[in-house]
C-alpha cells in the first residue's frame, strides 16, 4: 500500500467491497467493546486514514507476543490491520537482515520523524550498561532511547515490555525493566498479558487508526476498553463463586461440574484483562473455561505473586518454614528471658535486707 | 507502587514479619509469665484446694455484675462474631489450610456478612460506653483505644473489600491484609495478649483469693 | 477446522439467569424499535455466557422466514429468528472462524443493504458487462 493511499483506497484495490469493509469495521467495534453503531464511525475514520508507519522492536522476550499476533490465519481482522499499517521494521519477521535491516529502520525513523508508532515487546535489561541483550551490537537500552525519541507514541506489547515480565521475576539477574521505567517523555500504552490477546493488540492499533488518539488508559497505562474489568467481574462461573461451590482439585466432582476455581489459585479477582469476554483462539475459550485458574498474567509481578496454585487469600511466602522458625526462636527467647527474670529475682531476694524495728525507728 | 504490587507486598514480606513478631512476641510473654512462678506457700489456706476456687472465678468473672449486662452481651457478640468470621469464612479457611494443613467446612457468605455487621456494631457500642461513662473514660488510655482500633479495622476493611464498595478491589484487599498485619504486630505489645492469658489470669485470681480474704 | 463445539462437552447443572437476562434485553430493544424505529444489537462476544447458554439461546430463538448468506471476506450468516425483528448475525472469516456475532433487533440488518459506494461503482459495472457480452457475441 502506498503511503499516501487511504485505508479505504487500499482495501478497494484489494478487491474488498464496501460491505466487506463494513464487516471489518463491525468486528473492530466489537473488539474495541464499542456498540454496533460505532462501526459507521469507524468506517468513516478508517476510510480517510493514511497508513501510519510502525517500527516494532523486540527486546528481551520469548517472541510469544509476535507469535500470538501472527498465528491467526489469514485473512482476519488482525492481518488486515497489519497490512494496513506499514510495518517498516520488525527484527524477527522481516526478510532483510543485518545492516540492511538497520538501515531500513534508520530510514523509516527519518522519513516519519515524530509520526511513527513504536511497538516494543520484551523487557529491557539495564544491569551492566544493558549488555545482556543486544541487536547488531547495539544494546536494547540504547536502541529504545534512540528510537523512542522520534516516535509519536509507544505501545508496550506483552507483560515483559509493560511490567518487566518473566526476566523481571525474582532475582532479576539482568536488571530487566519495563519500557515505562526508561521512557518518561512519550505517551505509552501498555498492552500486558503473557501473551496479550491478539485482538487486544490490534484493537489498540485500530483505535489509533480510527481516532488518531490514544485510548483512555488506567493508572498502569492499560487501555480501559480491554483492561477496565477484572476476569472475576465478567467470569461466567460467578454464580458458583457466589454460591460457595468450589473445585478443590483438578479432577474432582466440582471441577467436572465447572465450579469456581478460587481454591485452586485463580487470580481472576485481582487481574484486569478481557479474557472472559474476548477469549482466545478466535473466541474459542479461555483458561478458566478450560478448567485452569487464571494466572494473573496481565498484572505486574505475577510470577512472584505467591504461586499460581495458591489461593489469593493465602500468604505469599512459605508459612510453615517461617512459623516453625518463629516458634523455635520465640520459645528459646521466652525460656531465656524467663530464666533471666528468675535469676534477677533470686539475686534481689538474696540481697534483700530485712528491715529491723530499730532501723525503722531511726 | 501499583495496587497489585502493594498486595503482593502485604501478603508476602510484610505478613512474614508480622507473623514472626506475633509468634515470637506471644511465646516470650507466655513463657515469661509462666516462668515467673508462684509465691512460696508460707501459711495454711482458708479453702482446701485452689483449683475449685480458680474455676469458680473463671465463671463468676464471665458473668457480669448488675448494671453491666448490655456491655457484656455486646462483648460476647463481638468476640463470638469475630472468631466465627475469622475461622469460618472460606478464603480464611484456605489461609489456615496452607499454613497448618488442616481445613474444615465454612459458613455461607451471607451469614458471615451478618456476623461481621453485628460484630462491628457491638464494637461501636462498647466504644460508645467507654467514651460516655466518665469513670471508664478516665481509666482508658492509648492502649485501650489502639487495641480497639486494630481489632475494628480488619473487620471493616474485610467487609468493604469483599463487597467491592470502595474503589479498586486489589487495593482494598491489600489494605485489609495490612490491617491484619498491624493487628498481629500489636498483639504481644498490648492488652490483646489477653486472648491467651484470660482464663489463666481469672483462675489465678480466684486461686489466690481462695487462700484468704474475700471469695471472688 | 476444529471448534470447541465439536468436542462433546456434557454440561451438568447450570444456572439459567444469563439466558433469561438476554431474552429480557431483546424484549426491551424491541420496544425501543417499535417506539422510535431505532435499531439495537447485543454483542454476543461481550456476554459471560455459560457453556450451553449460547446453544440454548439459539435453540429458543429458532429460525424464522429469512435466511441469508453474505460472502465478503468470508461468509456471514444472517438469520431472522422466530421472533420478527430479531436477527442472529454471525460474521466469519475465510477459515470459518467467528470474527463477530450479534443478535440484532432491527427491521433489516444494515449489511444486507447495498452500500452507497458499491452502488456508485454499479453503472460502470453494468457497462462493463454490456461490453463483455457484445465482445463475446462478435467472437
Amino acid at each position: 500500500m502506498r503511503r499516501d493511499e487511504t485505508l479505504a483506497d487500499y482495501l478497494r484495490a484489494q478487491g474488498i467491497s464496501r460491505r466487506g469493509f463494513l464487516k471489518f469495521c463491525v468486528a473492530t467495534a466489537s473488539m474495541m467493546a464499542l456498540p454496533l453503531g460505532a462501526a459507521e464511525e469507524i468506517a468513516k475514520a478508517l476510510s480517510a486514514a493514511r497508513r501510519p508507519s510502525v517500527i516494532w522492536l523486540s527486546f528481551q522476550e520469548c517472541t510469544g507476543c509476535t507469535e500470538s499476533l501472527t498465528r491467526s490465519s489469514r485473512p482476519t481482522l488482525e492481518s488486515l490491520i497489519l497490512d494496513a499499517i506499514s510495518l517498516d521494521y520488525h527484527h524477527t519477521l522481516q526478510a532483510a537482515a543485518g545492516s540492511a535491516a538497520e538501515e531500513a529502520r534508520e530510514q523509516a525513523m527519518q522519513e516519519n520523524d515524530g509520526k511513527f508508532i513504536l511497538i516494543v515487546d520484551g523487557s529491557i535489561p539495564i544491569k551492566d550498561d544493558g549488555i545482556y541483550s543486544t541487536i547488531a551490537g547495539i544494546t536494547n537500552l540504547q536502541m529504545l532511547k534512540d528510537t523512542a525519541q522520534h516516535a509519536a507514541a509507544i505501545v508496550a506489547v506483552g507483560s515483559c515490555a509493560a511490567f518487566g515480565g518473566i526476566p523481571h521475576a525474582n532475582p532479576n539477574p539482568t536488571g530487566a525493566v519495563p519500557v515505562m521505567d526508561i521512557i518518561k517523555d512519550k505517551p505509552i500504552i501498555n498492552v500486558p498479558g503473557c501473551p496479550p490477546i491478539p485482538v487486544v493488540i490490534t484493537g489498540v492499533l485500530s483505535h489509533y487508526l480510527t481516532y488518531g488518539t490514544l485510548p483512555e488508559l488506567d493508572s498502569l497505562h492499560r487501555p480501559l476498553a480491554f483492561y477496565g474489568d477484572t476476569i472475576h467481574d465478567r467470569c461466567y462461573r460467578r454464580p458458583f463463586y457466589d454460591q460457595g461451590k468450589f473445585a478443590k482439585t483438578f479432577d474432582d466432582e466440582g471441577a467436572r461440574k465447572g465450579w469456581c476455581l478460587y481454591e485452586l489459585g485463580c487470580k481472576g479477582p485481582t487481574t484486569h484483562n478481557a479474557c472472559a469476554t474476548a477469549k482466545w483462539n478466535g473466541g474459542t475459550s479461555f483458561p478458566i473455561e478450560s478448567g485452569h485458574p487464571c494466572l494473573g498474567c496481565s498484572e505486574p509481578d505475577f510470577w512472584d505473586g505467591g504461586g499460581f496454585y495458591q489461593p489469593l487469600s493465602t500468604a505469599a511466602f512459605d508459612v510453615n518454614k517461617w512459623a516453625t522458625t518463629a516458634v523455635v526462636a520465640g520459645a528459646a527467647a521466652g525460656v531465656g528471658l524467663g530464666l533471666y527474670n528468675k535469676a534477677k529475682k533470686s539475686t534481689a531476694q538474696k540481697h534483700h535486707h530485712k528491715v529491723s524495728v530499730d532501723e525503722m525507728m531511726e | 507502587m501499583s495496587a497489585i504490587e502493594f498486595l503482593n507486598w502485604v501478603r508476602g514480606p510484610a505478613l512474614q514479619v508480622s507473623l514472626m513478631v506475633f509468634i515470637i512476641g506471644m511465646l516470650i510473654r507466655v513463657f515469661e509469665i509462666w516462668l515467673l512462678g508462684r509465691k512460696k506457700d508460707l501459711s495454711v489456706a482458708r479453702d482446701a484446694g485452689s483449683t475449685v476456687a480458680g474455676l469458680r472465678t473463671i465463671i463468676t468473672r464471665s458473668v457480669p455484675p448488675p448494671g453491666m449486662w448490655s456491655h457484656l452481651i455486646a462483648g460476647y457478640i463481638f468476640h463470638v462474631g469475630f472468631i466465627l468470621v475469622l475461622l469460618f469464612f472460606v478464603p480464611h479457611i484456605l489461609l489456615f489450610k496452607k499454613a497448618l494443613g488442616l481445613s474444615w467446612p465454612g459458613i455461607p457468605n451471607g451469614i458471615i456478612d451478618g456476623l461481621t455487621i453485628i460484630s462491628l456494631a457491638a464494637m461501636v457500642y462498647t466504644l460508645a460506653i467507654r467514651l460516655s461513662d466518665p469513670v471508664r473514660r478516665t481509666l482508658s488510655n492509648f492502649n485501650d483505644y489502639f487495641a480497639w482500633l486494630v481489632t475494628f479495622l480488619p473487620l471493616l476493611t474485610g467487609y468493604l473489600a469483599f463487597h467491592r464498595h470502595v474503589g479498586d478491589y486489589t487495593l482494598m484487599l491489600g489494605i485489609h491484609i495490612l490491617s491484619v498485619n498491624l493487628l498481629l504486630i500489636a498483639f504481644p505489645f498490648t492488652k490483646l495478649t489477653h486472648a491467651i492469658t484470660v482464663f489463666a489470669a481469672r483462675w489465678y485470681n480466684g486461686a489466690v483469693a481462695g487462700r484468704k480474704g474475700v471469695r471472688v | 477446522m476444529n471448534q470447541l463445539s465439536d468436542i462433546s462437552v456434557r454440561v451438568e447443572q447450570r444456572p439459567t439467569e444469563q439466558v433469561v437476562a438476554v431474552l429480557n434485553e431483546i424484549e426491551s430493544l424491541l420496544q425501543d424499535l417499535i417506539r422510535t424505529d431505532q435499531a439495537g444489537a447485543i454483542d454476543l462476544r461481550s456476554l459471560p455466557l455459560f457453556p450451553g447458554d449460547y446453544d440454548m439461546l439459539k435453540q429458543l430463538l429458532g429460525e424464522g422466514e429469512v435466511s441469508a448468506t453474505m460472502q465478503a471476506m468470508g461468509p456471514s450468516y444472517i438469520q431472522e429468528t422466530l421472533v420478527p425483528g430479531v436477527w442472529w448475525v454471525s460474521h466469519r472469516n475465510d477459515d470459518g472462524e467467528k470474527i463477530s456475532e450479534y443478535i440484532e433487533v432491527t427491521r433489516i440488518p444494515s449489511l444486507l443493504k447495498t452500500t452507497t459506494p458499491d452502488l456508485a461503482d454499479a453503472p460502470a459495472g453494468i457497462q462493463q458487462l454490456i461490453t463483455q457480452f457484445l465482445n463475446q457475441q462478435h467472437e
